[in-house]
């Protein structure tokens, strides 16, 4: 009693077509579902235009096979493609003013809506803190809270005063622990400086408040 | 037909294996060791007791701002994790660290908000700052700063900045 065997081109196919089809499905899976995000070794994006500028033209040397009896041609002239001006990446050259960012944080912070509880609360530590802050050459004139964010106007003495002295008040200990923004804009004025801060808690979890 | 399934899967998980290596390790980092400036007039507030770190001399509270290089392999606003290790030395002020941003046209600042030590304690501490500063829009046009508060030295060792890591 011998069982039915299959044919040997049905055994292999029956091997094969398994594996070819598992390769097949592998390599589509692998390419559909692998995560590339990250994978790419970061590039600095670099724009190549070429300039509007006359083309470059250049001597060629004649050719050196020219027999005795050859009169030499003038030299040839050849067009150079034109020279690629590399500009700098978008980033570094459409930078936004510093004080334009600033001024549309703030208009943010006033379209934004008043949490009543958060805005007393945070208030209330603002000007706790900032006032022990102030001295002769910088006071606190007025915090506005809404709802996770809060603008602080503060008067320097002077601006060299708001130049030297603007970076500690974005590092300066503060119950509300929250990211904080200042910019101070250049003034020939002289007297007394006003600049405002804000205090933007939108991106910082309510634990990090500190109180 | 059991065997044929089972090479049909070998091959699948064969095939998309060659694939995966290329996922490991997508994370970039940059370590830095405390390259500071201590905000201070006096040279006397110095101090590199510890090697390499940057420490407060000073009777006073200084701030600290240490260089987070950037560039195209991490840049700082692509950094979603910061870890500054710092040694507290004083039992009574608390060392703080904070991601900030110098604004690129000299005329404004950012930080993000502050990680602490413990009040109580003598202690080498790796703090977490907050990097949202850093990942906020526009602020890839800024430089990035970590800024260390040292407190006021209360024993003969100071408060230090050890270093600083970063990846996204």
């Amino acid at each position: 009693m011998t069982a039915d065997r299959p044919s040997l081109p049905s055994r292999v196919l029956q091997t094969l077509l398994p594996a070819v089809l598992g390769t097949l499905g592998g390599v589509w899976g692998a390419s559909t579902f692998a995560d590339t995000e990250g994978t790419e070794t970061p590039t600095r994006a670099v724009s190549v235009r070429p300039i509007d500028a006359p083309p470059v033209f250049a001597a060629q040397p004649p050719p050196s096979d020219a027999g005795p009896g050859r009169a030499l041609a003038p030299a040839e002239v050849v067009e150079l493609p034109a020279p690629e001006v590399y500009d700098e990446p978008p980033s570094r050259l459409a930078r936004e003013s510093s004080i334009v960012r600033h001024e549309r944080r703030l208009e943010s912070h006033r379209q934004s809506p008043i949490d009543g509880r958060w805005s007393r609360v945070a208030s209330t530590a603002l000007w706790s803190d900032l006032d022990r802050l102030d001295d002769a050459s910088l006071r606190t004139i007025d915090v506005e809270c809404r709802s996770r964010t809060c603008a602080v106007r503060i008067e320097f003495e002077s601006y060299d005063v708001a130049v030297a002295r603007h970076a500690e008040l974005v590092s300066l200990p503060l119950q509300l622990n929250c990211t904080r923004h200042i910019v101070v804009p250049p003034n020939d004025t002289p007297g007394p400086y006003e600049a405002t801060m804000l205090i933007d808690c939108t991106e910082d979890d309510a634990s990090e408040l500190r109180w | 037909m059991k065997s044929s399934l089972f090479i049909f899967l070998g091959f699948l998980l064969a095939s998309a294996g060659i694939s995966l290596p290329s996922n490991a390790g997508a994370a970039f980092h940059q370590v830095a060791g405390a390259t500071c400036s201590l905000q201070s007039t006096s040279a006397s507030d110095y101090s590199l007791s510890i090697t390499g770190a940057t420490g407060n001399q000073a009777t006073a509270t200084r701030l600290a701002d240490c260089q987070f290089p950037s560039n195209s392999t991490l840049r700082h606003d692509a950094v979603t994790f910061l870890s500054v290790d710092v040694h507290d030395a004083t039992s009574s002020g608390q060392v703080s660290a904070q991601a900030c941003l110098r604004a690129f046209d000299g005329i404004g600042a950012t930080c993000g908000s502050a990680q602490f030590t413990g009040f109580a304690a003598i202690e080498t501490k790796s703090l977490f700052p907050s990097t949202s500063a850093w990942t906020a829009a526009g602020a890839g046009s800024d430089y990035p700063v970590v800024r260390v508060s040292l407190p006021a030295r209360t024993t003969t060792t100071p408060s230090a900045v050890l270093g600083i890591y970063g990846s996204n």
